[in-house]
């Protein structure tokens, strides 16, 4: 495989393909469990920003249209999201512990579920006192009324068991 | 009030209190920063200066700005008096941030970025310039004067501005002063596919360099520019309007071409090469300095007259003029195929004149990078250019309604090959026999 082939998101687009029985799975998908392997600790080499949908990264983006444009990666522009399909020798690219961990844990969940998680996880490394009532309003500053208090405080024990953080003791 | 007549934009206004940033040693040291690097050495004309595109910018901004604000009442706020003041509060922002966008640029602009201290962009010295410098004061001042006028929420300071058009805007999107999503919107005026920035610079690069590539219609495109707003996703982007369409076409192609033909051009890249060359000969310790007021000493005029004192061979190569001949390059959207063929015939010249001999350089860029988005679920950037129908209401993807813009839409990837001139006539001969040509 040439260099470009041998890309790490290559084996988690394919990954997350198998995951959803071989459906290619859209670009927020993948955007956000990228973000989510990088945060538990293993570097992919992506840096993130936030933008209207929650953490991004332009470096990400602008790869996978690279890998397009060599005819390495194909993209699917469909109604429902850029679907992404890896080769299939993708899957033979060796990923480390911690992304065939996330890429279990997450890897079924739904782009808009994934979104959430990824700010919820963004919000909490940005602020000063971690508790969930800062997360909540953090990711309401955000994401406005796209998700409600209870999907949110979902997302935080969510990310809590996942071992992501710890909170803080809150003060209601 | 103070005005500059602009070869581009015709009469230039500024207030007297903006006057003042313009008139500080940071702002004037922009006439000694070429706009277009080492550009001149190729299109002679291409003299122009961060000033002259400084001022341009703000000057659009607030012509963009006033449009939109005009043609959607209570864009901001609900109440008509409270929009108002929000509307003159981020015009005065965002003219400051035109202005003051490109304080931190080196000399020659982009060609020598290369060589800031590690972890430091010309961003950063424009933080340290706005923040650190007399302009500091100037931009307090005319904070203080807008909340005397219009209350006390509605501060201008260094670190505000900085806030919202800096670096990295994800640091400060949870700080209590930051307002989502207004703040991303006054951004994406400064920074985004549609920006003053470009609208500024195609104009004036294409003027300066004698081309006709960079024009495009600016009065219908600014006439064109409108808001999507999505209260449910808290997005408000920068959006055109249906009938505008072809006005962005050509902005897009606009950049398209001048990407293509003057700022990737062959020798010009080369000359940007050597000049980085030449800088790491020159500066102390081949970097920068990390001082902000030792970094403002450094313009093209204190490089140009260091290389003069430096005679090396390097500095000499550049101050007459000697380029290296380019014998191989690939299309402008290079595919693996043509990957791969450049990189044997490399491999060859290499072999036969020596790695020493030969000079290959990189390209790439998306010229733009709209993405093919979708009604809903969109791509997730929040970067794609959302077309609006002004009847409708019904906004989608710009990419489903220009086939020009999506033939256009993969990046721009070019791979060259130098030598010196001398060798030219023997690269040839090997890339004959390399290519059976």
């Amino acid at each position: 495989m040439t260099e470009a082939a041998q890309r790490p998101v290559l084996g988690v687009i394919r990954r997350l393909g198998s995951i959803n029985g071989e459906n290619p799975p859209c670009k927020k998908a993948v955007q956000k469990i990228v973000y989510l392997i990088e945060e538990a600790g293993e570097d992919l080499g992506y840096d993130y920003g936030i933008h209207f949908y929650g953490p991004y990264s332009a470096e990400l983006d602008y790869e996978l249209q690279d890998l397009n444009a060599r005819g390495i990666l194909g993209i699917d522009y469909t109604p429902y999201g850029h679907l992404l399909s890896a080769p299939e020798a993708s899957g033979n690219i060796k990923l480390g512990k911690t992304a065939e961990r996330i890429l279990r844990s997450y890897g079924a969940e739904s782009p808009s579920r994934l979104e959430l998680l990824a700010t919820a996880l963004f919000v909490e490394r940005g602020i000063r006192a971690k508790d969930k009532k800062g997360i909540i309003a953090g990711v309401k500053k955000i994401k406005g009324s796209k998700y409600s208090d209870e999907q949110i405080e979902n997302a935080v024990l969510n990310l809590q068991q996942n071992g992501f953080f710890k909170l803080e003791q809150a003060s209601e | 009030m103070p005005h500059y007549r602009d070869p581009v934009h015709g009469f230039i206004e500024i207030n007297e209190q903006e006057q003042k940033i313009v008139d500080s040693p940071p702002f004037q040291r922009l006439r000694n920063i070429r706009q277009l690097a080492t550009t001149y050495l190729v299109y002679h004309g291409a003299e122009h200066t961060r000033f002259g595109h400084s001022l341009g910018v703000m000057h659009l901004v607030t012509r963009t700005f006033d449009s939109i604000t005009k043609k959607i009442p209570c864009l901001f706020r609900d109440d008509p008096e409270e929009n108002d003041a929000v509307v003159q509060w981020y015009r005065q922002i965002l003219r400051l941030i035109a202005l003051t966008h490109d304080l931190g640029h080196a000399p020659f602009s982009h060609a020598s970025e290369t060589l800031f201290p590690k972890g430091r962009g010309h961003e950063d010295y424009t933080r340290d310039i706005i923040e650190q410098t007399e302009i500091a004061g100037y931009i307090s001042e005319i904070g203080a004067g807008l909340q005397k006028k219009l209350g006390e929420q509605y501060k201008i300071t260094p670190e505000l501005l900085w806030m919202i058009y800096g670096e990295n805007p994800e640091k400060h999107i949870l700080d209590d002063d930051y307002i989502m999503p207004d703040f991303m919107f006054l951004r994406s005026l400064m920074d985004g596919e549609m920006d003053c920035d470009k609208m500024d610079y195609l104009l004036r690069d294409s003027k300066f360099c004698g081309v006709s590539y960079g024009k495009y219609d600016l009065d219908r495109f600014i006439s064109s520019l409108t808001v999507y707003k999505d209260p449910d996703e808290n997005i408000m982007q920068l959006a055109i309007e249906k009938g505008g369409l072809q006005s962005f076409e050509e902005f897009v192609l606009a950049r398209y071409f001048m990407f293509i033909q003057v700022y990737f051009h062959r020798t010009r890249r080369y000359f940007d090469h050597l000049l980085g060359e030449c800088l790491k000969e020159i500066l102390p310790g081949g970097k920068y300095p990390e001082d902000v007021g030792e970094y403002l000493k450094w313009d093209d005029v204190e490089v140009l007259h260091a290389m003069k004192n430096k005679k090396s061979p390097c500095t000499d190569r550049y101050l007459r003029r000697q380029t290296m001949t380019c014998v191989r390059e690939t299309s402008a959207h290079a595919d693996r195929k043509e990957d791969k063929i450049f990189n044997i015939v490399c491999r060859a010249i290499k072999s036969g004149l020596g790695t020493g001999a030969v000079w290959t350089d990189k390209v790439d860029k998306a010229a733009h990078k709209l993405q093919p988005v979708l009604w809903e679920p969109n791509d997730d950037s929040g970067r794609e250019i959302r077309v609006v129908d002004k009847h409708s209401g019904r906004s989608i993807n710009i990419m489903e309604e220009s086939l020009i813009l999506e033939s256009i839409a993969k990046p721009i990837r070019i791979d060259r090959l130098y030598v010196k001139k001398e060798d030219a006539p023997r690269a040839g001969a090997i890339i004959k026999s390399t290519c059976g040509e």
